[in-house]
């Protein structure tokens, strides 16, 4: 049984390295290449492993240094039981991009609904999103990196410390602002809008803290960062394109700000936030049975 | 005599189903090639630039047809390994040292097999190239012969380096392990030079007139072939010397270090039962298959650098940059998906058995937990293998824009494609290894695959054009992104099928898990 203390200097020390790990290639790869050149296109894909796998090796570098094991690394897939909680990682980003685009149709699109189902033909339709829903959980690889850090340690350790709905928070924030390298260069958000970029990286802490809920529900439920990674990675590969079939009435001078993706995001957040409330329900239970 | 005799007529029987199997690949190549020299003649003169290119096309055919055609015999047959074998497992080697039988004679039997079947091939060689010759009207060229003596001497040269360590094995594992080692060691010995005997005969570019014109001397026949007839003789002292001692050398009767044996304390998540099994006996399978594209990639930027090895700057950048050498980089992706798929299948070796079968039966998990992981393994084996892909992938783009300057498209499309094809040929080929076992389960679904390959490529070749160019024109877009809307939907419900039918298979399996062990070994 470790205390505390320990647990805060493991997590000090594994923040430490996912932030140097990430950030100190970051800044060299913008100013050296320029993030469009390295990060948005083809040219120079392998520098993307050094950044996104910060976490990952943060948590097995701390591990190492802290002589901690590997019991609790959640690296096994324990899909005996938890399938249906893999398929929820697969399709739920996809679901709750149905009622955001719903919103976004009546909100900005003047509820005009003449345009819906014109984007794509049914077959279209059909096909682009099974493709997705196939193909995008096979680049759960490329988001394993963060998720093995974030959910694969920090949680753990953060939970023991401030309990489920600080580690969500906190944590949140943590994922938001190792974000930040990034979005001060245009990720997500581009770099011409108000508040540059303060306000592109709040944002960020808001959905990471909305995703982090999410995310950590998957995680506890199966004992595994598998469902995590596969969730993050349909959010990242075009999960939400079946929201998409529900546009309508967007005209091409629509502009995206940040105050309208806070919007448009509501039915997201507050969906995660159910996540959030079984979470705390199950702690409940938990304490209850002891 | 009589000793000589009886030993000859002893490796016959012993070794006749390797020599079967080497005819019938034999036979296969020549029908084959039967098949592509048919091809290419039915293409019209209006399809080629004039009538020198396409008999230029006809006789690069025939004279790739002359290689293979004496290579494959010829090297079957020397590097045939299967006597040896044999006579180790059933101990009569280490029984025939008690026995009046001369290692000289033993040697002599041994390269008397060699020479009688490497020969036999070359002649039916030769004889499928006159054919050829004839069928594609081309004239027979006075370089085959050389080539036939070039290609012999060349084997036999290897089979002194195979045979100086093969024969000093004395167990079953030694011979596997040296196998291996010399296989490997002969791949990259004969493989570079090779390239570079190539080129250096053929000039700038790798031109097959110019190979003919430079090999069209028959006066090198007087010194190949008493260079074959020394390298025999070579060949025999070696065996001689090697089979003179009942054991092998000092290392191989050395004790194994005992394995270091971890004592997990805490046993919190750790692996236990027939998880941990699998892990632990296959954790050789996990590192290759995720280190595999990592030497695929190693041995394409080897040819590269072999091919340009005239020193010229400008040859590396026309390298990266021209479509052969995509192309290449996309054969190499594929020989690398093959062998995953073997790596990935072989997760089920050594547990054909009876006595591991019916223990399997006796667990509260039972056949059920067993598939269960098996196929866990093969799936996770397979996705390391992707992520490989795609780190490799990533590694040649990132490469390529640095030599070149120019981006390159998006392959994850394609390597996508492979995952599920070697997902599709798991789902297939592990029922039929747990219904028959490793080794035949393996030849059914090659012998499957292979026809149903060979229906499609004949099938395809003889559709009318128009229909040739749509479907590579369909394979095009659907790799760009720009199918149709109905083949992207076909696309995604076939992977969705192929998904289902690896959940399918794993249903068949555990049901004729128990009809395949009456047919195990003990």
């Amino acid at each position: 049984m470790t205390n505390k203390k320990t647990e805060l200097k493991r997590l000090l020390i594994f923040l430490f390295f996912a932030f140097a790990l990430s950030w100190i290639p970051a800044v060299i790869f913008n100013r050296v290449f320029g993030y469009h050149e390295w990060f948005e296109t083809n040219k120079y894909p392998v520098l993307f492993w050094c950044v996104g796998y910060g976490p990952a090796l943060a948590n097995v570098i701390t591990r190492k240094l802290t002589h901690e094991g590997w019991h609790d690394s959640m690296l096994r897939l324990h899909l005996r039981g938890n399938v249906r909680y893999y398929v929820t990682a697969v399709l739920i980003v996809s679901l709750m991009s149905i009622p955001c685009n719903i919103l976004q149709t009546i909100v900005y699109g003047g509820n005009d609904w003449s345009d819906f189902g014109k984007i794509f033909t049914p077959a279209e339709a059909a096909g682009t999103i099974l493709l997705v829903l196939v193909t995008a959980p096979l680049l759960a690889f490329n988001t394993f990196g963060e998720e093995f850090g974030w959910r694969g340690y920090m949680n753990q350790k953060m939970e023991k410390l401030i309990g489920t709905t600080g580690t969500v928070v906190v944590g949140g924030i943590i994922w938001g602002v190792w974000h930040a390298e990034l979005t001060v260069e245009g990720h997500n958000f581009g770099t011409d809008y108000k508040g540059y970029p303060y306000l592109g990286i709040l944002y960020m802490c808001v959905s990471c803290i909305f995703l982090g809920m999410l995310l950590m529900w998957l995680t506890k439920k199966t004992g595994s960062i598998y469902p995590a990674a596969i969730a993050h990675a349909m959010l990242n590969n075009g999960g939400s394109v079946a929201g998409t079939i529900f546009l309508s009435g967007i005209g091409t001078d629509y502009e995206d700000t940040i105050g309208k993706e806070l919007v448009i995001n509501i039915p997201m957040f507050a969906a995660c936030t159910v996540f959030l409330a079984l979470m705390l329900r199950d702690k409940r239970k938990a304490a209850n049975k002891t | 005599m009589t000793a000589f005799r009886s030993l000859f007529f002893r490796e016959l029987r012993i070794t006749r189903k390797a020599h079967i199997l080497a005819a019938a690949v034999t036979l296969f190549a020549a029908l084959y090639f039967i098949l592509a020299i048919f091809a290419i003649k039915s293409m019209k003169l209006s399809e080629f630039s004039s009538y020198e290119e396409m008999i230029s096309y006809r006789s690069s055919l025939v004279l790739m047809s002359a290689v293979i055609m004496c290579f494959l015999p010829v090297i079957t047959n020397v590097t045939d390994t299967s006597s040896l074998k044999s006579d180790i497992n059933s101990g009569w080697l280490r029984y025939s040292y008690a026995m009046p039988i001369e290692p000289s004679v033993r040697a002599a039997v041994l390269v008397a097999m060699k020479l009688v079947f490497s020969i036999s091939g070359m002649i039916f060689g030769i004889i499928c190239t006159c054919f050829y010759c004839h069928f594609a009207e081309t004239d027979f060229q006075s370089c085959y012969p050389v080539i036939y003596a070039v290609i012999f001497d060349i084997s036999m040269l290897s089979s002194l380096y195979f045979d100086s360590i093969i024969f000093t094995a004395r167990s079953a594992e030694e011979l596997k392990k040296k196998t291996n080692i010399t296989g490997l060691t002969l791949l990259a010995v004969i493989a570079v030079p090779s390239c570079i005997l190539a080129k250096k005969v053929s000039g700038s570019a790798i031109n097959v007139n110019n190979i003919i014109s430079r090999l069209s001397k028959p006066v090198m026949l007087v010194w190949l072939i008493p260079l074959a007839a020394a390298l025999s003789a070579a060949d025999y002292f070696i065996i001689r010397k090697k089979l003179s001692v009942p054991y092998g050398s000092a290392k191989s009767n050395k004790r194994t270090k005992p394995e270091k044996k971890a004592v997990i304390t805490d046993t919190h998540d750790y692996p236990t039962g027939f998880l941990y099994k699998e892990l632990k006996q296959n954790r050789l399978n996990i590192i290759l298959t995720a280190v595999l594209p990592l030497f695929m990639l190693i041995l394409n930027y080897s040819m590269a650098f072999v091919m340009s090895l005239d020193g010229s700057e400008g040859d590396l950048k026309t390298l990266f940059m021209t479509g052969e050498a995509k192309i290449f980089y996309y054969l190499t992706t594929a020989l690398g998906a093959y062998i995953a798929s073997g790596l990935i299948t072989s997760v089920f070796s050594g547990d054909d058995r009876k006595l591991w079968a019916y223990f399997t039966v006796s667990t509260p998990q039972s056949v059920k937990g067993f598939m269960y992981y098996k196929y866990v393994l093969c799936f996770a084996l397979n996705g390391a293998y992707l992520v490989g892909c795609i780190f490799t992938n990533s590694i040649y783009d990132t490469v390529c824009y640095a030599v070149t300057g120019r981006e390159s498209s998006d392959f994850s499309m394609i390597l996508f494609m492979i995952f599920f094809l070697i997902l599709f040929s798991c789902a297939i080929d592990v029922p039929l290894m747990v219904r028959y076992g490793q080794k035949k389960g393996s030849i059914i679904n090659s012998s499957l695959m292979l026809t149903i390959s060979i229906v499609i490529i004949v099938a395809f070749s003889f559709l009318p054009e128009k229909a040739q160019d749509r479907i590579f024109q369909l394979a095009i877009n659907l790799r760009n992104g720009s199918a149709g809307e109905y083949s992207i939907l076909i696309l995604s419900i076939s992977l969705l099928l192929i998904l289902a039918g690896y959940a399918l298979s794993y249903r068949i399996s555990c049901k004729i898990f128990m009809k395949g062990v009456d047919g195990y070994d003990k």
